[in-house]
C-alpha cells in the first residue's frame, strides 16, 4: 500500500514541471498544455485524497475538473486560433505590443 | 440662530453650482452678479450669526448647528456639523467679508478675460471649502474644507494654462500640500484612536479633563506627535519650512486670487487649525517649541528673501510667508489671541497689498518686474496712496493695524512661558525680521510708485488708474489696515486713553482660557514690569523706521549709488575702499553687503536648492523613478509577467510554511 | 423558496433568451433594450430576495443576507453597466447577443460564487463567471490588440485557476470535506496545518488574481487597454465583486491563521504602491484605470486585516463605491473614446468642461472618489478602511495607505485638471450623450456624493451583510 504522501509529492512534481513548462515556453499552445499538467497534478491529489479519506466528493471534483479542463481547451485554442490568423505566430514573446 | 448657519457655506455652493454650469451661457454682468452676490450674502449672514454670538453672555457663545449624522459604525460616531464660537466668529467675518470684497475687485480685473463665468466658479468654490473648514465642529469637516481649498487653489494657480509654467507652479502646490495633508490625515488618525472622538466640542473638554485627573500630562509623546503631524499638516496649507515652496510660485495664478487664497484666507488655515487646537498643542510644550521656532525661521528666512526680488508679486510672496510665521510665532508662544489677531489684521493690509499689486499690474499692461516701473504715484494716486497706507501697517508703525498684532506677538514671544530663553531669541529674530520687512515693503514702494517710469513708451501711455469696482475694495482694506488694529489695544496703551480695553483678548477670553489656565498652573502667573513693554515697543518702532530709512537711503536719495556698488563689488572687492560717502560705506559694508550676500544664499542656495531641488523635487523624482522601473516589468512578455506571479506565489507560501 | 433564487432564474433566463437571440437575427437596439430591461428585472429580484434565507442543494447553496447583500450589487452594476454600454459602438453588430449572453453567463456565475457554500459548486461557478471574460475581450470592431489581450487574460486566468484547484485540492486534503461549514467547524483544530494554510494561501492567490492584486495582476493593464471599452466596463466591475465576496468569506474562515493577515497586510501596501507608481506615468485613460484597480486591490485588503474592526464591512462598503466610481469614470471614457485604435489618450478629455458639462462633473467626481477626496463615497471608503486596519493593530499598513492617497491623488488629478482646464477654443464637437447616459451619469454623480455626504444607510446594510457571515 502506497501511502498517501507519496501520491501528494509526485503531484506536486508535476504541478512543479507544469509551472516550469509554463514559465519556459515560447509557444502559447504548449504554455497551455504546461496548465493541463497542472491541472491533472489537482487531480491526483484529489483522488488521492479522496481514496485516502474514503470520501468520494474528491473523485467527483476530478470529473468537473476534466470537464472544465476541456472547456479551457476549447476556449483557449479558439482564442490562440484567432491570434494566429491575425499575426502569423504563436510564439508568445512576439505578442507583445501591449506593455507599459 | 442655529438654523441658518448652514446658510454661510450655502450660498457660495449655489453660486459655484450656478455659474459652473451655466456660466459658459451667461453675460458676464450675470455671472458677477452671481458671484459677488453669493458671497455677500453669505457675508451677511456670517454677520447677523456673529451679531447673534456676541448678543449672548459671555460664557455661552458657542452655537453648534448638526446638519446630519455622517457615520455611525460601532464607536465610530461622527455628525456632518457647523459651529460658530469667538475664534470661528473672526475667522469668517475676514474670510466672507475679504472674499466678498475681492469678488467685486475681480469683476473689474478678470473682465478681458474669456473663461470668465470658470474664474468665478472657482472662486466661488473656493469661498465654500473656505467656510467649511472654518465653521467645521470637527476635524473631519475642517478636512473637508482644507482639501476643497486646496482643490480650488490648484485650479486657480493653473487657471492661465496656457504657460507650462504656471500648470508646473498649480502642480508644486498640489504636491507639496500633499505631504502636509499627509501629516494633517496621521494627526487626524492619531487623535481618534488615542481619544475617540474628533468633536471639537467633546474632544476639547475631553483632553482638559484627562490633563485635570492626571491621567494626561504634560508633554507626552503622543501629543507630541498628534501636534506635529498637525503641524506638518499647517506647515504644507500655511507656507511654513520646509514646505513653503509652493506659495511664491502660487503667484502664476490671477493677482485677485492671490490676495484671497493666497495672503488673506487659505494660507493662514494652518494658523486656524493651530488655534483652534490651542489645548492640544499647550500640553505638548516641545511641539510649541518647535512650532516657534520654525516659525521664526520662516519669518526671517523669507523677509531676507524678499530684499531682493524685483518681481512685485514675488516680494508679496515672500512677506506673505513671513507675515505667517510671525503668526506661527503667536500661536507657538501661546500668545494664541496675538496669532489670530495677526492673522485678521494681516488680511487686511496684505489683501490690499496685492490688490494695489494687481492695479499696478494691470496699468502695467501685465508687467510685474518693478525695475520697469517707476513715479506710478502720480499716475495712480488712488493705488498709491491705498498701498503707502497698507506698507505703513505692514511694517508696524503705530497706530496702523500691523503694529499692534506684531508687537503683542514680539512682546508675547519675550515672555514665552515655557521657554523663556528660547523665547528671547524668538523674540530678536521677529524684531529683526521686522526691521528687514519695513525695508523690502518700503523698497517697494520706492521701486513701484517714486523716482522716474523706466518701462517702455507704450506701457507709459497706458499707464492709468483702475476703475471704480477695483479701486473700492483698496479704499475699503486701506481703511481696515488703518482701524483694524485698534481692536487689539494692548492693556498698556489702552489705560492713557480712558481704558480702552484690548477687544480681541477679551473676545477670546473664552475658547483659550483652559489653554492659559494649564499655562499659568504650569509656570505660575507672570508678571512683567509695564517698563520694559515700553521699551520693547519702542524698540520695534525705532526697528522699522530704520527699515525705512535705508530704503530711502537706497532707493530714493542715492538710487543709482546701490547699483552701481553692487555691480562693483561683483568685479573687484577692493575698490570699496574708494569712496565718497564714508558713512554710507560703512553701512554699505556692514549691513547691506552682508544681508545682500545673505538674502542671495538663502534665496539661490537655500531655498532653490536645498528646500526645492532636494526636498520637492527630488521626493518627486523619486516617485518618477520608481513609476519608470514599475512601467519597465509591464514590457508585454507573457513570462515576465508569469515569472512575477509564480515568484509572488513562491514568496507567500515559502514564507508561510518554512518561516514559522 | 423561489424568491430566494429568483435573480437566478431571472439572469438563467436573460442568458437562454440572449443565447437564442444570437441566433436570430435581431435589430441591435431590441437586444441592447432587452438586456436592459432583464438588468432592470434582476434588480427587482434581488431587492425581492434580499431579506430571504434558505440552503438548497444538500447545503452546497446558501442563500443569506451577505449573498443576497453582493446579489444586489451585482445585479445593479450589471444594470448600470448595459446602460453605459448601450451605445456598443466598438463592438461588432453579430457579437452584440452574443456578449449579452456572454455577460449573463458571467453575472450568474458571480451571484453563484456569493451564495455557493462548498468548494466544488464554487469551483464551477468560479469558471462560469471566468471562461466568458477570455472570450468577450477578443470582441471588437478593427483590428486592434483585442486578440493579444484575450491570449494573455485567458493564459493567466487559466494558470491561476490551476493555482486555485491546486489549493483546493489541499483543503479538501485538510479537512476532508468540501463543504463550507463543515471546514469552518474544524478550522479551529487545524490553525498551523501546512496542508490547510498553503490550500488557503492558493485559493486566496487565485482569488487576487480576480481583484488584480500585486503581483497577480500583470494581465489587467493590457486587457484593459487592449479590450472594448464596452468590454472593459464589464470586467472592471462586475468580477471584483464576486471576488470581494469570496474573499470576505475565505478570510473570515481563515483569519485565525498564523501569519496569515500580516502577509495580507504586505501584499496590501505592495499593491497599492505599485498600482500608484504604474498609474503616475500612464497617458492612457483605460489603462490609467487598470493601475488605478491594482491600487485600490491593495486599499480593499487593507479590510481584509481588520475581521473584528469593522474591516469586513468597510470592505463591502468600499466594494459597493469602487463599482459605481469605476462606472462613472468608463461612462466619461467611452463617450470621449474616438474611433482609432481603442486608446483613449488623456488628451481626449481637454475641453471636457466645455463640451459637456455633465461629462466633466462626473469626471471630476469619479476620480475624487478614486483618489479619495471628501466629500465623495471614496474617502468615506477609505477613512472606513484605514479607520478598521490601524484598529487592528496594522498602523504602518495604515500610515502606508495615507501615504499613497497622497500619491494617487496627483495620478487623479492629472485627469481632473485636463478635462477642467483645457482649451476652450480647441475642442472638438459638443459631446451629445443620449439620454439614458446622461441620467445615469447623473445618478452616479448624486450616489457618490450621497454616500460620501451620508454613508449610514449603507454602512448599516453592509454591516448586515457581514453579520450574517458568521
Amino acid at each position: 500500500m502506497i501511502p498517501v504522501n507519496w501520491y501528494l509529492t509526485l503531484a506536486a512534481v508535476l504541478f512543479c514541471i507544469g509551472v516550469y513548462g509554463f514559465l519556459t515556453r515560447r509557444n502559447v499552445v504548449i504554455m497551455l498544455l504546461s496548465v493541463e499538467l497542472m491541472l491533472n497534478a489537482v487531480n491526483l491529489n484529489l483522488v488521492a485524497i479522496s481514496h485516502y479519506m474514503q470520501d468520494l466528493s474528491g473523485q467527483i471534483l476530478t470529473f468537473f475538473v476534466i470537464a472544465v479542463a476541456a472547456a479551457e481547451a476549447a476556449i483557449g485554442l479558439a482564442i490562440i486560433v484567432t491570434v494566429f490568423r491575425n499575426r502569423r505566430t504563436v510564439l508568445g514573446d512576439q505578442i507583445t505590443e501591449l506593455r507599459g | 440662530m442655529e438654523n441658518y448657519l448652514f446658510l454661510i457655506p450655502l450660498f457660495p455652493l449655489l453660486g459655484f453650482l450656478l455659474n459652473g454650469l451655466l456660466g459658459c451661457r451667461l453675460e458676464k454682468p450675470f455671472i458677477s452678479y452671481i458671484g459677488c452676490a453669493s458671497v455677500g450674502a453669505a457675508f451677511i449672514t456670517a454677520v447677523l450669526a456673529v451679531y447673534d454670538l456676541i448678543g449672548r453672555p459671555a460664557g455661552d457663545r458657542q452655537l453648534v448647528q448638526v446638519l446630519w449624522s455622517w457615520m455611525a459604525v460601532g464607536d465610530f460616531q461622527l455628525d456632518v456639523s457647523l459651529m460658530i464660537d469667538q475664534l470661528s466668529a473672526v475667522m469668517i467675518l475676514v474670510v466672507t467679508g475679504i472674499s466678498f470684497l475681492i469678488h467685486i475687485y475681480s469683476t473689474g480685473y478678470m473682465h478681458e478675460d474669456e473663461s470668465y463665468w470658470r474664474y468665478f466658479a472657482y472662486l466661488n468654490m473656493f469661498v465654500f471649502f473656505m467656510t467649511m473648514l472654518v465653521l467645521g465642529a470637527n476635524y473631519v469637516v475642517m478636512f473637508v474644507g482644507w482639501e476643497g481649498v486646496g482643490l480650488a487653489s490648484y485650479l486657480l494657480i493653473g487657471f492661465w494654462y496656457q504657460g507650462t509654467e504656471n500648470a508646473d507652479a498649480g502642480k508644486k502646490a498640489f504636491i507639496v500640500n500633499r505631504i502636509g495633508d499627509f501629516g494633517f490625515v496621521l494627526g487626524m488618525f492619531l487623535l481618534f484612536t488615542t481619544f475617540g472622538t474628533l468633536s471639537y466640542l467633546e474632544l476639547f473638554p475631553e483632553v482638559a479633563g484627562l490633563h485635570h485627573q492626571g491621567s494626561l500630562s504634560m508633554n507626552s509623546p503622543v501629543m507630541i506627535a498628534i501636534c506635529l503631524l498637525l503641524f506638518l499638516g499647517a506647515t504644507g496649507k500655511s507656507a511654513q519650512i520646509p514646505l513653503y515652496v509652493w506659495l511664491p510660485d502660487a503667484m502664476a495664478g490671477p493677482t485677485p486670487v492671490s490676495a484671497l487664497i493666497h495672503a488673506a484666507t487659505m494660507v493662514t488655515a494652518g494658523v486656524y487649525m493651530v488655534a483652534r487646537s490651542n489645548i492640544l498643542y499647550t500640553l505638548a510644550p516641545t511641539a510649541l517649541l518647535i512650532v516657534s521656532l520654525v516659525a521664526a525661521a520662516t519669518a526671517l528666512m523669507a523677509a531676507t528673501i524678499g530684499i531682493l526680488q524685483n518681481d512685485i508679486k514675488k516680494v508679496l510672496a515672500y512677506s506673505t510667508v513671513s507675515q505667517l510665521g510671525y503668526m506661527f510665532i503667536g500661536v507657538g508662544v501661546t500668545a494664541y489671541t496675538a496669532g489670530i489677531f495677526h492673522l485678521m489684521t494681516h488680511a487686511f493690509f496684505k489683501a490690499c497689498l496685492f490688490l494695489c499689486s494687481g492695479s499696478v499690474i494691470h496699468a502695467m499692461g501685465g508687467d510685474q518686474d518693478m525695475r520697469n516701473m517707476g513715479g506710478l504715484c502720480r499716475k495712480m494716486p488712488i493705488t498709491y496712496a491705498t498701498m503707502l497706507i497698507a506698507t505703513i501697517a505692514i511694517a508696524g508703525i503705530p497706530p496702523f493695524a500691523g503694529f499692534f498684532s506684531k508687537d503683542e506677538i514680539l512682546w508675547k514671544a519675550f515672555n514665552f512661558p515655557y521657554y523663556p530663553a528660547a523665547g528671547k531669541i524668538i523674540w530678536f529674530i521677529g524684531t529683526l525680521g521686522a526691521a528687514i520687512t519695513a525695508f523690502y515693503m518700503f523698497r517697494l514702494i520706492f521701486m513701484t510708485f517714486h523716482g522716474n517710469f523706466r518701462g517702455t513708451e507704450e506701457q507709459a501711455h497706458h499707464l492709468h488708474e483702475s476703475p471704480i469696482s477695483m479701486t473700492c475694495p483698496l479704499i475699503i482694506l486701506a481703511i481696515l489696515s488703518i482701524f483694524g488694529g485698534w481692536l487689539g489695544i494692548p492693556h498698556l496703551i489702552g489705560q492713557h486713553f480712558g481704558h480702552v480695553s484690548n477687544v480681541m483678548e477679551h473676545f477670546f477670553e473664552p475658547v483659550f482660557a483652559d489653554s492659559q489656565a494649564i499655562v499659568a498652573a504650569e509656570t505660575g502667573i507672570l508678571h512683567h514690569a509695564p517698563g520694559l513693554e515700553w521699551t520693547l515697543m519702542a524698540g520695534s518702532v525705532l526697528v522699522a523706521l530704520a527699515g525705512i530709512f535705508m530704503a530711502w537711503t537706497l532707493y530714493i536719495r542715492y538710487p543709482e549709488y546701490l547699483l552701481e556698488k553692487l555691480a562693483r563689488a561683483y568685479s573687484l572687492h577692493y575698490r570699496l575702499v574708494y569712496n565718497k560717502y564714508y558713512v554710507d560705506e560703512m553701512y554699505y559694508l556692514l549691513i547691506v553687503l552682508p544681508v545682500y550676500h545673505l538674502s542671495m544664499l538663502l534665496w539661490k542656495i537655500v531655498d532653490a536648492i536645498v528646500i526645492d531641488g532636494l526636498g520637492v523635487n527630488g521626493s518627486g523624482w523619486i516617485i518618477r523613478k520608481g513609476s519608470c522601473a514599475a512601467a519597465k516589468i509591464h514590457n508585454g512578455y507573457l513570462q515576465t509577467y508569469g515569472s512575477f506571479f509564480v515568484l509572488g506565489v513562491v514568496a507567500i507560501l515559502g514564507f508561510l510554511i518554512f518561516y514559522q | 423558496m423561489i424568491t430566494a433564487l429568483l435573480p437566478e432564474i431571472i439572469i438563467g433566463i436573460a442568458s437562454l433568451f440572449f443565447f437564442t437571440s444570437s441566433l436570430l437575427d435581431l435589430k441591435d437596439r431590441t437586444v441592447v433594450n432587452a438586456a436592459i430591461g432583464f438588468s432592470g428585472l434582476s434588480i427587482a429580484a434581488a431587492l425581492i430576495s434580499l431579506g430571504s434565507h434558505g440552503d438548497f442543494f444538500y447545503y452546497a447553496y446558501g442563500v443569506d443576507r451577505f449573498s443576497r447583500f453582493f446579489v444586489l450589487l451585482i445585479t445593479g452594476t450589471f444594470f448600470l453597466a448595459c446602460i453605459i454600454t448601450k451605445g456598443m459602438k466598438q463592438i461588432p453588430s453579430e457579437k452584440i447577443s452574443e456578449l449579452y449572453f456572454f455577460i449573463s453567463v458571467v453575472v450568474l456565475g458571480l451571484i453563484m460564487i456569493t451564495t455557493a457554500r462548498e468548494l466544488i459548486t464554487l469551483f464551477i461557478a468560479l469558471e462560469l463567471a471566468s471562461y466568458p471574460l477570455y472570450i468577450i475581450t477578443s470582441y471588437r470592431t478593427g483590428l486592434g490588440y483585442q486578440f493579444e489581450a484575450a491570449v494573455k487574460y485567458m493564459i493567466f486566468g487559466v494558470v491561476s485557476t490551476a493555482f486555485m484547484l491546486y489549493g483546493i485540492s489541499y483543503l479538501y486534503g485538510a479537512f476532508g470535506t468540501t463543504f463550507l461549514h463543515e471546514i469552518v467547524a474544524e478550522v479551529h483544530g487545524h490553525m498551523d496545518n501546512s496542508l490547510a494554510i498553503a490550500g488557503a494561501i492558493l485559493f486566496l492567490v487565485g482569488l487576487a488574481y480576480k481583484l488584480a492584486l500585486f503581483p497577480f495582476h500583470f494581465w489587467a493593464p493590457d486587457v484593459y487597454a487592449g479590450a472594448a471599452g464596452e468590454v472593459v466596463t464589464f470586467l472592471a466591475s462586475l468580477p471584483k465583486l464576486g471576488a470581494i465576496a469570496l474573499l470576505v468569506r475565505t478570510v473570515s474562515m481563515f483569519s485565525g491563521m498564523e501569519n496569515l493577515l500580516p502577509v495580507l497586510a504586505v501584499l496590501a501596501v505592495l499593491s497599492m504602491t505599485a498600482g500608484n507608481l504604474m498609474a503616475l506615468n500612464q497617458q492612457e485613460l483605460k489603462r490609467l484605470l487598470a493601475y488605478s484597480a491594482v491600487s485600490h486591490a491593495g486599499y480593499m485588503f487593507l479590510g481584509l486585516l481588520a475581521p473584528d474592526q469593522g474591516g469586513f464591512t468597510a470592505m463591502l462598503f468600499y466594494g459597493t463605491v469602487y463599482a459605481i466610481m469605476s462606472l462613472g469614470a468608463f461612462l466619461v471614457a467611452l463617450q470621449v473614446a474616438g474611433d482609432e485604435k481603442g486608446d483613449i489618450p488623456l488628451s481626449n478629455l481637454k475641453g471636457l468642461w466645455g463640451r459637456s458639462p455633465l461629462m466633466a462633473i462626473l469626471l471630476t467626481i469619479a476620480l475624487a472618489s478614486l483618489a479619495g477626496l471628501p466629500p465623495t463615497g471614496g474617502f468615506t471608503g477609505k477613512l472606513l478602511l484605514l479607520t478598521a486596519a490601524w484598529k487592528a493593530g496594522y498602523l504602518w499598513a495604515a500610515v502606508a495607505g495615507v501615504l499613497n492617497t497622497v500619491i494617487g491623488i496627483y495620478v487623479y488629478l492629472k485627469a481632473i485638471k485636463i478635462s477642467l482646464v483645457g482649451d476652450e477654443e480647441d475642442t472638438h464637437a459638443l459631446l451629445a450623450s443620449p439620454t439614458a447616459i446622461r441620467i445615469a451619469a447623473a445618478a452616479i454623480c448624486i450616489t457618490l456624493l450621497y454616500l460620501g455626504i451620508t454613508p449610514g444607510k449603507l454602512i448599516s446594510m453592509a454591516d448586515m451583510a457581514v453579520n450574517a457571515l458568521s
